[in-house]
């Protein structure tokens, strides 16, 4: 490495994001549909929501308009009326709900960790929005 | 084309169209804003704050307990 050359820097991982990957690797140890499987779920859903309940941020001006709440509402209600479709016509191998489809993610460890990451990182990304 | 197909295409329309207006609100382009910066707007009142944590909470049960 040259003398001009700077190391890159990398964003050191807080405490959260540490308990985050510690506790994803070890619930996604549990496989769906069993009692460990929604103790770990329903542990770090109370944990999260003590903390939400607790934080105190000051209020934030709304910044959305209507118009674009909109196609969000739009594209949920068609994500719910697509997910009673598959349902109500078989929610079986041949007519999947999303559940139905990621069941062969969600069944590996990989898919498990990766599902628990992105769960427990959206709802401590929640817990940061909290307003009073 | 079999159900199975278009029940996949149907989910994979929706997810590709959220990616749009996603990136598309990233952009600036108007009226569209980001699902984050909606989402921040739904959590400003008590009511949208239920909905939002109780979806949250959902999804994790649903997708990754039940």
């Amino acid at each position: 490495m040259s003398a001009t050359q700077v190391p890159a820097r990398v964003a050191p991982l807080g405490w959260w994001d540490a308990l985050i990957v510690v506790y994803a690797a070890l619930a996604a140890l549990c496989r769906p549909l069993t009692a460990p499987a929604a103790v770990a779920v329903l542990l770090a859903g109370a944990a999260l929501l003590a903390l939400a309940a607790r934080r105190q941020v000051p209020p934030q001006p709304v910044i959305c308009s209507r118009r674009a709440v909109l196609p969000w509402m739009v594209l949920a209600l068609l994500l719910a009326g697509w997910e009673l479709t598959a349902m109500l016509w078989g929610n079986d191998s041949a007519h999947p709900s999303l559940s139905l489809l990621l069941d062969p993610v969600l069944d590996t460890y990989p898919g498990r960790l990766v599902g628990y990451l992105a769960w427990l990182a959206t709802g401590r990304w929640l817990v940061t929005r909290m307003t009073r | 084309m079999t159900p199975y197909v278009v029940i996949l295409v149907g989910f994979a329309g929706l997810l590709a169209a959220a990616l749009v207006v996603d990136v598309l609100g990233r952009a600036g382009r108007e009226p569209l804003r980001p699902l984050a910066r909606v989402l921040e707007t739904a959590m400003t009142w008590r009511a949208g704050r239920w909905m939002v944590w109780g979806a949250w909470l959902w999804i994790g049960f649903h997708f990754l307990a039940r």
